[in-house]
């Protein structure tokens, strides 16, 4: 377990100084860390303080873990953990314990971020989290991950390059909030949790936004799920066997699938701003779920779902719904139906996908309706939008102007020398 | 008389032809569609967005049919009209001639859609909403794409009508199969075939819908390539190399050189059993 190491810049005396100022140290102690590289494993079995005065690097190579917290009450403050390894399933921070608080650390990591196993009411907040960002996603670990524990706090994170950015398995009532994960493999993964509370996160340029799978009463608002897109599986936000989950404020922008629903029942997905998508919402075998005031605009196709007639969906604004309002109610008296012809035929046989968006399938659509009972359907869709679209303001372009005009000329002139009856031919 | 006078002459008589117009006026109406498709928030991740998804959409209805109908019937007034018996006895090849007939058609068309694109991109840059120069050039290029493949087909099938009436069914006819009967007679056929057979045939079919062909790989190119789902990944990425650009360029370029070419020799062999 011990791998004791040389100290990298040979300048800090004996061969682990950090480690020997905390065996030093009494419990309740705050010790503040002079600035220098120090050679990890760390341990830490006592509750005691930890900060970095200046830069303070702990490094630790090939190493299990690099940091490991085996006590109560720590605190870790602006450290910089590097955890370099050709093993990925290796830990830069490992957490075991109750009433941590870990802030402002850096870690750069070949294998997971921050571990908490049955670690409980910590907080971990405002670290940098870096993976190996010349590993492929799958040579990677998570940035946080949480096993068995309850009651965390992981706010203000940004976590990149990393497998998926928050792990949480088999943990209740943790808070997630106002972090950011890019390129990464998920952002968010819940796996079985109760009670979570994702809020106000980022997730950028990941395969998934959030991924939440078989988890009950989850809380998912004001995030911004964005640019999800290079990868042929990549969403805004996945609910998979979910039940009781509260959608609601969420921004899910520019995603190859904004919201993908599969198999989860009695959730409440309201007033989300699903926006510029491939696919707005995709929903299969989902049923219960009340999926209201939300707003579908510029999605390339607003809606397919399948098996999924039995859910309260109402008072949504899509974009491209031809509604008919003659009460005067702000709502379309004529519902909108996601077609679920398309979506079938790609389900039996995926290399027909190849017409996605293809003239001839618009068409044939459109003339074979069938049993539109089994459609998903908003039965009294908005007329108009339900939320302010903080629409990117284009100013007038030069670019534009100038090709526009040259384009126009060009027709004008042709059109002139063509129409022009002198010196016929 | 070469290929450049019948060019030009055949600029002024497509600008006389009422059906330029008309085309005109509608392709117009179309473009100025671009301005009220909300956009939304734009990624700069890729420019295959809502609005180039269903622009695409609305110019594959109306383009191709525009193309190949002024393309065959330009081409069969010439026999009907009896101005190629004319032309015949002047020394006029038959290669001059159709290559003249082409270019000149290719750049009617070509004012056409710049004229619709050009008014719409000057009312949305004074609107300021709507549209980027990027997704302009990237609709005119797709458009002229369209052009260049469908006129190939065009002269093919004005040389190979009899009359006018031939010419216009026979359009009518390629254009519903490429555009509107395809995905669905491919979905019907295929479903017969062999599971595993189903994705490679469809990825060599693509290549023999010029409409198809503009379509994947013009989305493919905007970026939105992963919409086609897991299934068609290697294929794409393969055509993100510049391999599998110069492949594209060559198989467009056969299409024109093949149509263009088997039109000629079609034309010069009426010529000589006249």
């Amino acid at each position: 377990m011990y791998l004791l190491l040389l100290p990298v810049d040979g300048s800090a005396e004996g061969q682990n100084e950090l480690q020997r100022m905390i065996d030093e140290a009494t419990p309740g102690d705050v010790l503040t860390i002079p600035s220098g590289h120090y050679t990890g494993p760390i341990v830490i079995s006592k509750p005691i303080t930890l900060k970095g005065n200046g830069e303070v690097v702990v490094q630790g190579n090939n190493l299990d873990v690099v940091v490991y917290i085996a006590a109560d009450q720590v605190t870790l403050e602006g450290l910089t953990i590097e955890h370099q390894s050709k093993d990925k399933d290796t830990m830069a921070v490992l957490v075991e314990g109750d009433g941590h608080q870990l802030t402002g650390l850096t870690v750069q990591t070949d294998g997971y971020g921050i571990v908490l196993r049955d670690a409980h009411q910590s907080e971990i907040t405002k670290n940098t989290i870096k993976g190996n960002a010349e590993n492929e996603r799958k040579d990677r670990q998570n940035g946080i991950d949480l096993f068995g524990s309850h009651d965390n706090v992981i706010k203000g994170n940004d976590i990149s390059y990393v497998h998926d950015g928050v792990y949480l398995e088999r943990s209740e009532d943790n808070d997630i909030t106002d972090n950011t994960v890019t390129h990464s493999r998920y952002g968010y993964h819940l796996m079985f949790t109760e009670g979570t509370r994702l809020t106000e996160n980022i997730s950028e340029q990941n395969v998934t936004g959030a991924m939440v799978m078989g988890t009950r009463g989850t809380v998912v608002s004001h995030n911004q799920f964005r640019k999800q897109l290079k990868h042929v599986f990549a969403q805004g936000l996945l609910l998979y066997d979910v039940l009781h989950a509260e959608v609601h404020h969420n921004h899910i922008h520019a995603n190859l699938v904004g919201i993908f629903i599969q198999d989860s029942q009695e959730n409440k997905i309201y007033q989300n701003e699903v926006a510029a998508n491939y696919i707005g919402v995709q929903m299969l075998n989902a049923k219960d779920n009340h999926i209201y005031e939300n707003q579908f605009v510029a999605n390339v196709v607003s809606a397919q779902a399948q098996h999924s007639s039995n859910n309260q969906v109402k008072e949504n604004y899509w974009d491209n719904h031809m509604g008919l309002d003659l009460d005067g109610d702000e709502r379309s008296d004529i519902p909108y139906r996601a077609d679920p012809f398309f979506y079938t035929i790609v389900k039996d046989t995926p290399a027909f996908q190849i017409f996605f968006q293809a003239p001839g399938m618009t068409f044939l659509e459109n003339i074979l309706k069938s049993d539109t009972s089994l459609w998903l359907e908003d039965a009294a869709p908005r007329k108009h939008p339900v939320l302010d679209m903080d629409e990117s303001s284009q100013s007038v372009s030069i670019g534009l102007l100038a090709f526009s005009a040259l384009l126009l000329l060009f027709s004008m002139y042709i059109i002139y020398y063509g129409g022009k009856r002198k010196n016929e031919t | 008389m070469d290929a450049l006078t019948i060019m030009k002459n055949e600029i002024k008589l497509g600008f006389r032809n009422p059906w330029a117009y008309s085309f005109l006026g509608i392709f117009t109406l179309l473009s100025l569609s671009m301005l009220i498709i909300q956009s939304g928030p734009v990624s700069d991740l890729n420019q295959y967005t809502k609005t180039t998804g269903t622009l695409m959409n609305l110019i594959l209805y109306l383009l191709p049919l525009m193309t190949l109908l002024l393309g065959a019937l330009s081409i069969t007034s010439e026999k009907e009209d009896g101005r190629w018996h004319l032309l015949s006895t002047y020394p006029l090849s038959s290669f001059s001639f159709i290559i003249g007939k082409y270019a000149g058609m290719f750049i009617v068309l070509t004012a056409i859609i710049s004229f619709g694109f050009g008014l719409s991109g000057l009312i949305g840059s004074f609107l300021g909403q709507g549209l980027s120069l990027e997704t302009l050039l990237w609709i005119f290029v797709f458009s002229m794409m369209l052009i260049l493949l469908f006129l190939g087909l065009a002269v093919w099938i004005g040389a190979a009508s009899k009359n006018r009436w031939q010419a216009l069914t026979i359009s009518v006819g390629v254009w519903f199969l490429l555009v509107l009967a395809w995905p669905i007679l491919l979905i019907a056929v295929l479903s017969l075939f062999p599971y595993a057979s189903i994705q490679p045939t469809l990825e060599i079919l693509v290549f023999f819908n010029p409409a198809e062909l503009v379509r994947i790989f013009v989305t493919l190119y905007l970026g939105g390539g992963h919409i086609f789902g897991p299934a068609y990944y290697e294929w794409i990425e393969w055509f993100h190399q510049p391999f599998g650009v110069l492949f594209l360029v060559a198989v467009s370029m056969l299409w024109v050189l093949g149509s263009v070419g088997l039109t000629i020799w079609k034309w010069e062999r009426k010529r000589r059993h006249v």
